[in-house]
């Protein structure tokens, strides 16, 4: 069930009168009922991987427990490695058990000795990257220390299968979202009302920007051999506006949905476009999963306490190790290992941890210097997504070979996309609205806060008429992220 | 929670009324004379846009143009039943166009206008019923077309920079050989997708030739005046309504060829001039009286 298909927008008023009114104050119930829900939502996409949901939440429910009634250590690594397994080895076998395979025999045949072995025809079950590596956090945390485990199995299944997150994040720390679970929850108007708005807000970046900007990325990448320099050029930055609006939004739909039953989700973009240098980036760009590698990667690797090289090496493995985690393809690891290359820079001189604080903070417009940074990091960005959307490398490099041509400055011909235009004015003020809000949780929180009920709710039904009107509907423009 | 849901079902009656007032801009700007019809005439003409240019002209042979752009054979179906249901319908001429059974056509049609004309029967069930008719005809938030059409509107008044420019239409005998050619090959590669014709349309013509025997209405295939760029581009490419006709054993009056040559009668490759259609509708209602 897609959060942009009427099929939630009935399912979602259903479970919230349930929650709160047939289910109130009885923890236990609502857990029970987020659960049931949870199940459903999943379910409707393909109820045959629920199962393995389940084992999952097993798997980790019990290993919780176990390495609570330890103290030996080895016996606490061997549990952690068979949480670890269990859910690494699921996402191996649906994710990259294939690329995997294909690379073997291609590697046998380039030396001579060809070898014959049918690859799987295997689905990819939705959102599997992002629930694994949620439980993994509970696991990691327990053994760790960090967290208790849990006893209650209803209030760990609802954390594992949280509906409004599970499909494609944000990936939450078990200690931030597990411990609300065991809170009594109760009915926060104003929560709710931002809930409201952020769903609104994240409908508005997938139907209006992401879904509209696909349609021309899609051509523009499908006919990529007989499009001008300036046309792929324009490809590149509408895949870089169809993946921010597609993810985000989805980000902003899930913790606005989480708000509506009392929930705090973690932010997961801050305004990423509006970013420096390559590390600021990285450090507003899918920030559950960024901190997620820093946490549980990054800094037992030694993170930046060692000395140069191990800390280039750590870098490397962080990017290449996030590309892979996008899906299996060399094209994902070619699109790590660029980032990489773009963060080295600011490691060697020690800029990485430069501007930790938003731009321009306090200030309408930003210097001129500000601006030249953050136009030069979005392009290098963009280029990178070339290779993040492309379908395979030989694409990637004949796309961006047709960029850096003379052809690249010609006019684009953009009138012969019907629509274009009007999407440019789109992203235009959709920019100009994420500058406006860039020091608040999203864009439009604060909008209109001071402003009377009546512009409030003009605004709201301006939104909602231009999500219509203007936002694409087509069914087979999926959320890109429920692919990884 | 109460002052939640009390703000929230305000909320949703604003809504409600923007509603209202779309769907008031819908009906003034597309809906418009779909659903008029006068049920006085003894026959109808059927047709999609290539009828279109016949206008009121027709009234004067005794013939009611019931046709719209866009039309495909489901909304033909539609009209046809709601003609056999509340007229005394005796005669109805149909187009049987080369493209009027083209994939393109089922997916380009007016189903959601003419559902304006469907019963509980013509439906599979309550639900299907109430959906099509009330829900998504009134309830313009649920209605892509609907969300399309106000999008058009509002692109061509906002967005089209180059409508600023002072633009001379060119009419069709203006254009040069190639400017023809080019407009037709592009017309053409809509309406022949490929080879297979949509077993849809295919159903709902088989559904009106059956309608039609057993209502005794005498149903006539009509296949409208080509330009000579549009017949020479499409060649011998058909999705063949005609054919069922034959094998039916039902008249077909072929005209495509009628004009060829006389690009001066044409609005573009495949739709008569305004003027033209009193003439044609002279030469297709005589000539049948004729026949």
């Amino acid at each position: 069930m897609a959060f942009n298909s009427i099929d939630f927008a009935v399912f979602l008023p259903i479970v919230f009168i349930l929650y709160w009114f047939v289910a109130k104050r009885n923890l236990r119930a609502q857990n029970l009922l987020i659960v049931m829900a949870s199940c459903f939502f999943y379910g409707m996409w393909d109820w045959r991987f629920l199962a393995l949901i389940l084992f999952s939440t097993l798997v980790d429910f019990g290993v919780g427990l176990g390495l609570a009634q330890t103290e030996k250590i080895h016996r606490r690594k061997l549990l952690l490695w068979m949480s670890v397994g269990v859910n690494l080895g699921f996402l191996g076998f649906f994710k990259y058990y294939n690329f995997f395979l294909d690379n073997f025999l291609d590697t046998f045949s380039l030396l001579g000795s060809p070898i014959q072995a049918n690859s799987l025809n295997i689905i990819l079950p939705v959102g599997i990257s992002f629930y694994t590596f949620q439980t993994m956090s509970y696991t990691i945390d327990v053994y760790r220390k960090k967290l208790q485990p849990t006893r209650d199995f209803i209030a760990f299944s609802a954390f594992v299968s949280f509906f409004p997150q599970l499909v494609a994040g944000p990936i939450e720390r078990a200690s931030n979202l597990l411990p609300q679970f065991f809170k009594e929850r109760v009915f926060d108007q104003k929560k709710a009302v931002d809930g409201l708005k952020q769903i609104l807000w994240g409908l508005f970046k997938k139907m209006v920007i992401a879904d509209n900007c696909a349609q021309y990325a899609n051509t523009i990448f499908n006919n990529s051999e007989i499009a001008s320099g300036s046309m792929l050029a324009m490809g590149a930055f509408f895949f870089a506006f169809q993946i921010y609006g597609d993810f985000s939004g989805y980000s902003d739909i899930a913790i606005g949905t989480s708000r509506l039953f009392g929930f705090d989700l973690m932010k997961n973009f801050a305004t990423p476009y509006f970013s420096r240098n390559i590390a600021e980036f990285w450090r507003r760009w899918h920030i559950s999963l960024s901190t997620w590698f820093r946490d549980y990667v990054y800094i037992p690797l030694g993170g930046s306490q060692v000395e140069i090289w191990p800390k280039v090496r750590n870098i490397f493995i962080i990017f290449l190790v996030s590309g892979f985690w996008h899906g299996a393809n060399w094209t994902f690891i070619v699109w790590g290992a660029l980032n990489a290359v773009y963060f080295l820079p600011s490691l060697f001189l020690g800029s990485n941890r430069k501007h930790l604080e938003i731009v321009a903070q306090g200030r309408v417009l930003p210097s001129f210097r500000e601006f030249l940074s953050m136009l030069a990091t979005f392009s290098f960005t963009t280029f990178a997504w070339v290779f993040f959307r492309a379908e395979n490398i030989d694409h990637a490099f004949r796309f961006v070979g047709g960029i850096f041509s003379t052809s690249f400055f010609t006019v684009p011909n953009l009138y012969a996309m019907e629509g274009s235009v009007t999407l440019l004015v789109f992203i235009f003020l959709f920019l100009i609205l994420e500058w406006r809000g860039r020091e608040n949780e999203y864009a439009i929180s604060e909008l209109g806060a001071r402003s009377t009920r009546v512009l409030r709710w003009s605004m709201y039904v301006g939104f909602i008429l231009v999500i219509n009107i203007f936002g694409n509907n087509s069914a087979d423009i999926e959320f890109i992220y429920f692919q990884f | 929670m109460k002052g939640f849901i009390a703000k929230t079902l305000f909320f949703l009656g604003v809504m409600l009324a923007v509603n209202a007032l779309l769907f008031i801009l819908v009906k003034l700007f597309y809906i418009r004379g779909y659903e008029e019809v006068d049920l006085n005439y003894p026959t109808y003409l059927l047709a999609d846009s290539h009828g279109m240019p016949l206008g009121d002209f027709t009234e004067d042979f005794d013939v009611h143009n019931f046709s719209d752009h866009g039309d495909s054979y489901l909304d033909m179906e539609r009209k046809l039943k709601y003609l056999i249901a509340n007229t005394d319908v005796s005669k109805v001429y149909i187009s049987v166009d080369d493209h009027t059974l083209s994939p393109y056509r089922e997916d380009f049609n007016n189903v959601d206008r003419s559902a304006y004309y469907t019963e509980l029967e013509d439906h599979q069930g309550l639900f299907d019923f109430l959906e099509e008719k009330y829900m998504d005809y009134y309830v313009v938030f649920l209605h892509d077309k609907y969300s399309l059409v106000i999008r058009n509107f509002l692109e061509k008044e906002l967005f089209d920079f180059s409508k600023w420019k002072s633009q001379k239409k060119t009419r069709w005998i203006e254009l040069s050989k190639e400017a023809q050619d080019q407009k037709s090959i592009s017309r053409a590669n809509d309406f022949f997708p490929g080879h297979r014709r949509s077993m849809a349309l295919t159903t709902s013509l088989k559904n009106i030739i059956s309608l039609c025997k057993e209502n005794g209405i005498e149903l006539i295939g009509v296949r409208f005046p080509l330009s000579q760029s549009f017949h020479k581009v499409i060649g011998s490419k058909s999705y063949r309504a005609d054919e069922i006709f034959y094998k039916e054993g039902l008249l077909v009056q072929d005209y495509d060829s009628l004009y060829l040559g006389q690009d001066a009668f044409f609005r573009d490759q495949d739709h008569l001039e305004r003027e033209v259609g009193a003439k044609f509708a002279e030469i297709l209602f005589e000539g049948t009286e004729k026949d």
